[in-house]
């Protein structure tokens, strides 16, 4: 008896390799029921702005905004992520970070106000601009020195949480002071490259 | 409807307003319109389809019911107004829908100086959704079965006091504020979803939350990622988890009750936080000098929040017999855990009395009780005199 | 099978033992236990899942097991020490009648202490006017009562197994540490070695096979407290929650029932023969 149990298990485990053999970090669906945003704790609504990681050992982290998912390699880097998927803005298919192209504006209206979204390719970005009036178009190579402010028009409170010496002079700073260290240091160095 | 003139209207007898078509049913464009009592039923939904739109300033809404199959109320670039007495509920007779498609019951969008007053919201997205407004006074609304029920999203100077929710997501959901006041609200049985919360702060800085009912929810306060906030004199019982910091610091926590809870409190990265005269139903008490405050401090065990955060699926051992032991077992290095040196010996709070409601319908379920009770009683008497008694 | 050797059995055993001094100290002990368990919490109401409920769950998962397994497996052993055990395999009595009817036997003796316990608690609290939701107080009874007739199934086959008292003493105390103390620690440690996608379907699979394990899952959630065991489980706790859940318990129930009486009397049935 204790040999069927031996034998069960067996089996078991070997259905999990076959069934994790077959699958080299695919995107897993969202789940309005359950999933929220690993950095924010917000559901994540199945729409565009939703992203994924998948980690090396095919653990799944979704985010409800770009500027999360960002926040959370600035945080826990990025030697264990296997594959980063983003969404196209049109029909909600995944698409792969490096491939995708993304259009930034603090007027876009996303679940963190990080005011980022992206396209599975290039024309499909540019006529979204078009329509819009407004975008700056980014590749993910330009977006790793994108400032990731997120929008917050009302808080002209925001100077104070500079207060521990790091005031910015410029009118559109609005960083939340809760980034990372590093990731301040970051954004400070390439906004003065990007020279907004 | 659209109103871009000054206008007060009063409905003296009962006004049906129906709407058939995604554009507001009422759409305000006029500085200081008075609107009452009316019935709006809002029949499409999708996008931003609503019911009440107000892109004004001192704009009063006064006892609407609205049933809507998209929002409730919008409030775009409106200051000054108020929204009083209103119920807002999600029309059902569309058949059910999912929490995607629902919007909000009252939304504001870069609308300041607003007073949000007795509503009552059921069954939306968010109850109320603030963002990137200031200066809001939310205060004895009620909200039920809906995602969160108070949701806040750059959000400054704002107070939000007196209001209840029930069996919803999240009861408020404060994000990214400064300056908030979260006072005597009540958020009770938020539990049924897997990430639900009584309150959840987030990024929350400088601001006061006190005076609160959290009973019955999943996690009574969720703390994350904020700053120099107090927490005083809040109830937290019968959750399953009381309280749960994650990378909170510098925040001073302190004479809150924490009774009944199946963990009182859960703590990663949080070290910096003041705890003090909290009273923890479970602590281990000494007072030797009479203060009213124990000698023994309180720590807050990480060893299983630890544990599933690395493995998520080890959370099928919550509260097992075997991680309790486990989780003692690393009781000798306190180093880095989050700890209340001088836990209270009693309640802070004198406790509302719950069984003053309760007792009305639990008579007949008590006697229920006994007789269930005397039965088994018999059984087992009887049971033990026959097989005693009975010799061969 | 003879039902009626098996009800001669059954009889023979449940004299016995409410002769033996250690039924009457577990039920002495658990009534204690839940009555000041109750006393402690008088003050606030028990329904659903919260601190008071979590409590009552821990004395009957530290409790219950190890009272199964002992009166069970002394009762076994002592067949064997007293030699009566040779005498009754002269007699035209099959050994299932035996094993069957030991295990009735025994389960009213364990279920006898339960009612009691829970019919002192229920009055007690009904006497003193708290509010002791009636449903909690069923459903406790009911896994109660399925926990300790899983329980003695294994306290068979520790019965069985064991050479005499001392023996199925250790065993019982190890198989009782090992179930409910060293579970996690021991399946913590083993299942970090796997891979991460392994641990959730390993870990249910281990989950069914500890009757300790399952049944405090199941009280858990059937007390609502489902959403606590996180997004990971969701479904299964949807699930759990409805009728179709009980039915899973009592499926897996019954599973075991089956599985461990068809080993224990095969175990006795090969010792007769060697006889």
């Amino acid at each position: 008896m204790k040999k069927g149990i031996i034998a069960i298990s067996l089996m078991l485990v070997l259905i999990a390799v076959t069934g994790c053999g077959k699958q080299a970090y695919q995107p897993q669906a969202i789940n309005e029921d359950v999933d929220v945003c690993v950095i924010c704790n917000m559901q994540v609504k199945d729409d565009a702005y939703a992203t994924q990681i998948v980690t090396k050992e095919g653990k799944s982290l979704k985010f409800d905004d770009l500027g999360c998912m960002n926040e959370w390699k600035a945080q826990n880097g990025t030697e264990d992520i296997g594959m980063e998927y983003v969404r196209d803005y049109n029909d909600k298919e995944w698409i792969e970070y490096k491939k995708a192209t993304y259009v930034y504006d603090a007027s876009i209206r996303t679940p963190m106000a990080y005011g980022l979204v992206s396209f599975k390719d290039k024309q499909a970005a540019e006529q979204f601009i078009e329509e819009q009036g407004v975008g700056q178009l980014l590749s993910s190579e330009e977006l790793a020195n994108h400032t990731w402010e997120q929008s917050m028009d009302m808080m002209d409170m925001d100077m104070h949480m500079h207060e521990d010496g790091e005031t910015h002079e410029e009118p559109h700073t609005h960083e939340q002071s809760h980034t990372h260290e590093e990731s301040h240091a970051h954004d400070e160095h390439s906004e003065d490259q990007s020279g907004h | 409807m659209h109103i871009d003139k000054r206008l007060v209207i009063e409905a003296l007898e009962q006004v049906v307003l129906v709407n058939d078509h995604p554009a507001p049913a009422i759409f305000i464009q006029a500085d200081g319109v008075v609107i009452q009592g009316i019935r709006i039923i809002q029949k499409q939904g999708g996008d931003e389809s609503t019911a009440v739109s107000v892109q004004a300033d001192g704009v009063m809404l006064k006892e609407l019911e609205i049933r809507t199959h998209g929002y409730g109320i919008q409030l775009r670039d409106a200051h000054g107004g108020a929204l009083e007495g209103n119920y807002i509920a999600w029309d059902r007779s569309q058949g059910p829908s999912t929490l995607g498609e629902k919007g909000n019951g009252i939304d504001l969008y870069k609308s300041s100086n607003n007073l949000i007053e007795q509503n009552v919201i059921v069954n939306m997205r968010d109850g109320i959704y603030l963002d990137n407004s200031k200066d809001l006074m939310i205060a004895d609304n009620r909200i039920f079965g809906s995602r969160y029920g108070i949701h806040c999203m750059y959000v400054d100077g704002t107070e939000i006091v007196g209001n209840i929710g029930e069996n919803n997501i999240t009861g408020a959901m404060i994000m990214g504020v400064r300056d908030v006041i979260v006072s005597s609200n009540s958020f009770a049985e938020q539990r049924s979803n897997v990430n639900s919360q009584g309150i959840l702060l987030y990024d929350v800085r400088d601001s006061l939350v006190e005076k609160n009912v959290l009973e019955g929810n999943r996690v009574g306060i969720y703390l994350e990622r904020s700053r120099q906030n107090e927490l005083s004199y809040n109830s937290i019982s019968r959750n399953f988890v009381g309280m749960q910091f994650v990378s909170a610091e510098d925040n001073l926590i302190h004479y809150n009750d924490f009774v009944g809870n199946v963990i009182e409190a859960e703590a990663t990265k949080s070290e910096s936080n003041q705890l003090h005269q909290n009273f923890w139903d479970m602590a281990a008490l000494l007072d030797l000098n009479d203060d009213g405050v124990s000698e023994l401090s309180y720590a807050i065990n990480p060893f299983y929040r630890n544990l599933i955060t690395r493995i998520p699926a080890f959370q099928l051992f919550f509260q097992s017999p075997g991680i309790h032991f486990l989780s003692t077992m690393a009781e000798q290095d306190r180093q880095g855990w989050t700890i209340d040196p001088s836990p209270g010996m009693k309640l802070n709070m004198p406790r509302m009395d719950l069984d003053a409601d309760a007792d009305n319908n639990s008579l007949p379920e008590g006697t229920f009780l006994i007789i269930v009770a005397s039965m088994l009683l018999l059984v087992s008497g009887l049971t033990i005199i026959y097989s005693r008694g009975s010799k061969e | 099978m003879m039902l009626s050797d098996m009800l001669l059995v059954a009889k023979k055993e449940i004299r016995i033992g409410f002769r033996n001094p250690w039924a009457y100290s577990f039920l002495i002990l658990f009534t204690v236990f839940s009555l000041s368990l109750l006393l402690i919490n008088a003050r606030y109401e028990v329904s659903g899942y919260s601190g008071v409920t979590g409590s009552m769950l821990s004395l009957i998962l530290y409790l219950l097991p190890l009272m199964s397994l002992f009166l069970g497996s002394f009762s076994l052993t002592a067949e064997k020490e007293e030699g009566s055990w040779n005498l009754l395999s002269t007699y035209p009595l099959g050994t299932s009648s035996f094993i069957l009817g030991k295990y009735i036997g025994l389960s009213v003796v364990l279920l006898t202490i339960l009612f009691f316990g829970y019919g002192v608690m229920g009055l007690a609290s009904g006497m003193a006017g708290q509010n002791f939701e009636i449903n909690t107080y069923l459903l406790f009874l009911f896994f109660s009562c399925g926990l300790v007739l899983l329980f003695l199934t294994l306290a068979l086959w520790i019965g069985s197994l064991a050479k005499n008292r001392w023996q199925a003493l250790t065993v019982s105390v190890m198989v009782w540490f090992f179930t409910v103390i060293a579970w996690p620690t021991l399946l913590i440690a083993g299942l970090g070695l796997f891979p991460y996608l392994w641990i959730k379907p390993l870990l249910t699979l281990f989950t069914l096979l500890n009757p300790a394990e399952f049944v405090r899952l199941f009280v858990v959630i059937k007390l609502g407290g489902g959403s606590v065991l996180g997004p990971e489980y969701y479904q299964w706790v949807n699930w759990i929650q409805g009728s179709s859940g009980s039915l899973l318990f009592l499926l897996l129930f019954f599973f075991w029932l089956l599985f461990s009486l068809t080993c224990v009397c095969w175990i006795w049935e090969r010792r007769r023969a060697r006889v």
